[in-house]
C-alpha cells in the first residue's frame, strides 16, 4: 500500500538524496512505500501544512525545473519568515530521513552490518581478537 | 472498595521492582503501582524493519514526545538540560544504555575529603553486600582487576570492544590514563534463564529478548513469582495523611475510575521528580508545603550530571555503530579530585557505540557534515558511518538549593494532574569540569588518528539521572529521609529512588539505585519491623 505524495513534494524529495550505486530507485519511492505509521503521519501533516507552498514549487518547476535542493531551500527563504522556514527545514529534513534511512529495503542495501546474522560476524570475529588485547595493570 | 495491602510501592521502575522482590520473599502483601503498561514483544519493532524510529515516538525518552495520556508534562525551559525517562514497567531502565559502574568510596563523603557537595549518612562498606546481591540478580559484564573497584568479581564476559573499542583503548594506552572495559548490564552469556545479547540492537532502543538487564527482566518475574501484585496502567496522584502517617493512597485505575488504597507501610519509588512532584501534590492543613518537607527541601538540589560528548572521525571502518550503544569501555583517569585542577571531583570518559541511520544522519546534517542534496549524499554518509567513535563526559554534580523541581498547575494532564517544572542551571565547577573533558576528549581521540574531532556540552536531551530532590541524612533540618530511608516526618514512608541520593558521584547511577533500594527494603524488615505487627496474627 503506498503513501498518497503530491507532485510538490515528490520533486522536493526527489532533489534530496539521489540515487546511488547502492539504491538505484528515487528518494519519493521509500517515502511513498513507509510502513512507518510516525512516517505517514509527518507526510500527512507536511502535505497540510505546507499545501501552498508544495503547489508553487509544482508551477515554479513547470516554468524552468529545479536542479538542486539548493534552489528549493532559496524558494522557502524567499516564501518564509526566519523562524517559519527553520521549522521548514527541520521538518522536511525529518520527513526524509525518518522514511529513508528507516526503509527496510535501504537498510538491506547498503553496506552496513544492520541483522543479526552480520553483526554477528563482525562480533564474532573481533572477539576472538578480544582476547589478547586486555587494559594494563595500574 | 479500598484494597488493603502491607505494602503499596509507588513506581515499577528499577528501585521500585527491586524492592518489591526483597519485600515479597518475606511473606509480605505487596502491591506495586504503575501509572505505566507493560511491554511486550510485540511493542517492539526489529531494526531491520525500521525499529529505530520507536527513538522518536513511543520508546522516546522525551515524555513530551510520547505523549501518554498517563504522563505529565516537564517544562525544562529554564534548564540546559531537558529531562529524559522512560515510565512503564521496568522505568527508565528499559530505555536505560545498560552502563553498570558502581559508585566510588569518595562518592560517599565528597564533603569531608574535598569540601563540596554533601556526605552520605552511609557508606560504600554499608551498600557493598547489596551491590554483590544486585549484580547477582541483574548480571553485569566487564573484567576482573579495575584499579578502581578492585572488589568487584564474578563478572560475565565483557561486551566486545570491536574496533572502535580497540582504537580507542590504543590511545589511553598511549596516554597512560586509565581505562577498562565497560560494566554492563548485559548478558554476554546466558544468564539466570536470560538469552545472552545478540547485538543486534541497541540497547537504549530497549530490549524484549531479556539480554539487557532491565528491572522488568531480571528483578520483576522473581518477584511476580513469589506474588508480588503488579497494578499497571494505575496512577497515583495523592497520598492522604493524618499526623505523621499516611492512611491511604488515591489512585486512578486502569479504566479511569477513582481508586484508594491502604497498606501499613507506602514506598516511594518513583523517581528523582515522580517522588517530590508526589509529595508536594500530597499537600494539606497539616503538611500545607508538601509531605515530609518540614525542612523545605522536598524538590531542591536537583543534580543532572551535566554530559559532554565528543566525537572523532576516522579514515577506518570502525564498526562503530555495531553493539550495545552505550557500553564499551570507561576511564576514570580524572575521577578524583587532583590539586592541578580548577574544579574538585571529576568526571568518567565513557566510549560509546554511534546510533544507528537516522539518528547518525540528522545529527551530521546538523553538523553540516552531510547535506540534503548532494549529488554523492549516500557516499559521504557511508564515508563517515562506522567510520566513528564516540564518548560522553559525565561530570560529578553538586547539590544547590537553587536547583530544583516545582508543580507547574499551569500544565495539567487528562487527570487534571499538575506537570513539573524544571529550574537548574550549572555550577562554575561543572562548566570547568566539563571544558576540562571536552579538551581531554578530543586530545584522546587525535591520539587514537581522528582526522578531525568534534565536542559540546552540556547535552542537552541527557537528563536521564535525576538525583537529589528528597535527600537522605541524619538532620531533619537538612534532609527529607534518615539513613535508611524512612521519612523524618512520616512513620510508615519510606522512598527508595535516586531522589534521596546526598550527592551525584560521576558515573551512572542504575546499579547503586538497585542496591541502595536493598539495602533500605532489608533495613525497613530489620528496623522496623513494628509496622507490620499483628498481620495475620503474627
Amino acid at each position: 500500500m503506498g503513501n498518497s505524495i503530491s507532485d510538490g513534494l515528490k520533486i522536493i524529495v526527489d532533489l534530496s538524496i539521489p540515487p546511488s550505486d547502492y539504491l538505484k530507485e528515487k528518494a519519493c519511492y521509500y517515502i511513498s512505500t513507509s510502513s512507518s505509521k510516525l512516517c505517514r503521519d509527518r507526510l500527512n501533516k507536511f502535505e497540510k501544512r505546507y499545501i501552498n507552498f508544495l503547489n508553487m514549487v509544482v508551477l515554479n518547476n513547470k516554468k524552468k525545473p529545479y536542479n538542486s535542493f539548493d534552489q528549493i531551500e532559496g524558494f522557502a527563504v524567499e516564501s518564509f519568515s526566519k523562524e517559519d522556514f527553520h521549522k521548514f527545514i527541520t521538518e522536511i529534513r525529518e520527513l526524509i530521513i525518518y522514511s529513508y534511512f528507516s526503509h527496510p529495503v535501504v537498510l538491506s542495501s547498503l553496506p552496513i552490518p544492520i541483522n543479526e546474522h552480520e553483526i554477528r560476524m563482525v562480533i564474532e570475529e573481533v572477539t576472538s581478537k578480544n582476547n589478547n588485547f586486555h587494559p594494563r595493570t595500574f | 472498595m479500598t484494597e488493603k495491602y502491607d505494602v503499596i510501592i509507588i513506581g515499577g521502575g528499577a528501585s521500585g521492582l527491586a524492592s518489591a522482590w526483597h519485600l515479597v520473599n518475606s511473606g509480605l502483601k505487596v502491591a506495586c503501582f504503575e501509572q505505566g503498561d507493560f511491554l511486550n514483544k510485540e511493542d517492539f519493532i526489529s531494526i531491520e524493519e525500521g525499529g529505530e524510529l520507536q527513538r522518536y515516538s513511543s520508546l522516546s525518552y522525551d515524555p513530551n514526545v510520547r505523549k501518554n495520556d498517563f504522563e505529565y508534562n516537564i517544562d525544562s525551559s529554564n534548564s540546559p538540560i531537558n529531562i529524559a525517562n522512560f515510565n512503564g514497567v521496568g522505568g527508565s531502565t528499559v530505555l536505560y544504555s545498560a552502563q553498570y559502574p558502581r559508585f566510588h568510596e569518595s562518592d560517599f563523603s565528597t564533603y569531608s575529603l574535598d569540601g563540596v557537595g554533601a556526605d552520605w549518612p552511609i557508606s560504600y562498606s554499608d551498600l557493598k553486600k547489596y551491590y554483590e546481591l544486585d549484580q547477582e540478580l541483574t548480571g553485569v559484564a566487564g573484567v576482573e582487576g579495575d584499579p578502581f573497584y578492585k572488589d568487584i568479581k564474578n563478572l560475565l564476559p565483557p561486551v566486545p570492544l570491536a574496533p572502535m573499542g580497540k582504537k580507542i583503548a590504543g590511545a589511553f594506552e598511549s596516554l597512560g590514563w586509565h581505562w577498562w572495559p565497560a560494566y554492563s548490564a548485559i548478558a554476554t552469556v546466558p544468564y539466570d534463564g536470560r538469552p545472552s545479547d545478540n547485538y543486534s540492537r541497541p540497547s537504549n532502543i530497549g530490549d524484549f529478548s531479556g539480554s539487557k538487564g532491565s528491572s522488568n527482566h531480571t528483578y520483576l518475574p522473581k518477584a511476580i513469582k513469589k506474588g508480588l501484585i503488579l497494578k499497571t496502567n494505575c496512577i497515583v496522584i495523592k497520598l492522604e495523611s493524618g499526623l505523621n502517617k499516611i492512611k491511604k493512597v488515591h489512585f486512578i485505575d486502569a479504566n479511569g475510575s477513582s481508586q484508594s488504597a491502604i497498606s501499613r507501610v507506602y514506598i516511594l519509588a518513583a523517581s528523582g521528580i515522580g517522588t517530590p512532584r508526589l509529595l508536594l501534590n500530597s499537600s494539606n492543613d497539616l503538611y500545607s508545603n508538601g509531605l515530609a518537607n518540614s525542612s523545605g527541601l522536598l524538590g531542591k538540589n536537583l543534580m543532572l550530571h551535566p554530559l559532554g560528548y565528543v566525537e572523532g572521525y576516522f579514515k577506518d571502518n570502525l564498526y562503530s555503530n555495531i553493539g550495545p550503544q552505550g557500553c564499551c569501555l570507561l576511564s576514570q583517569e580524572f575521577y578524583e579530585t587532583r590539586a592541578e585542577h580548577d574544579f574538585k571531583r571529576g568526571y568518567t570518559f565513557q566510549v560509546l557505540r554511534g546510533p544507528l541511520p537516522v539518528e547518525s544522519s540528522l545529527s551530521l546534517i546538523a553538523r553540516k557534515k552531510l547535506k540534503l542534496g548532494s549529488k554523492t549524499f549516500i557516499d559521504d554518509f557511508l564515508s563517515i558511518y562506522n567510520h566513528t567513535a564516540h564518548m560522553t563526559i559525565i561530570t560529578e554534580d553538586f547539590p544547590e538549593a537553587s536547583n530544583k523541581i516545582e508543580l507547574d498547575w499551569s500544565k495539567k494532564n487528562k487527570f487534571n494532574q499538575p506537570g513539573i517544572s524544571i529550574n537548574y542551571q550549572l555550577s562554575h565547577n561543572s562548566k570547568r569540569m566539563l571544558s576540562h573533558g571536552l579538551t581531554s576528549g578530543r586530545r584522546l581521540l587525535k591520539e587514537a588518528g581522528a582526522y578531525k574531532t568534534f565536542a559540546f556540552g552540556p547535552v542537552r536531551s541527557t537528563g536521564w539521572h535525576i538525583m537529589g530532590t528528597c535527600k537522605m541524612g541524619e538532620d531533619p533540618k537538612d534532609s527529607i529521609v534518615n539513613k535508611f530511608g524512612k521519612c523524618h516526618d512520616i512513620e510508615n514512608l519510606f522512598i527508595v529512588d535516586s531522589s534521596i541520593f546526598p550527592s551525584s558521584s560521576g558515573v551512572n547511577p542504575a546499579s547503586t539505585i538497585h542496591a541502595l533500594s536493598l539495602y533500605i527494603s532489608d533495613n525497613i524488615l530489620k528496623r522496623y519491623s513494628y509496622l507490620f505487627e499483628n498481620i495475620n496474627g503474627k
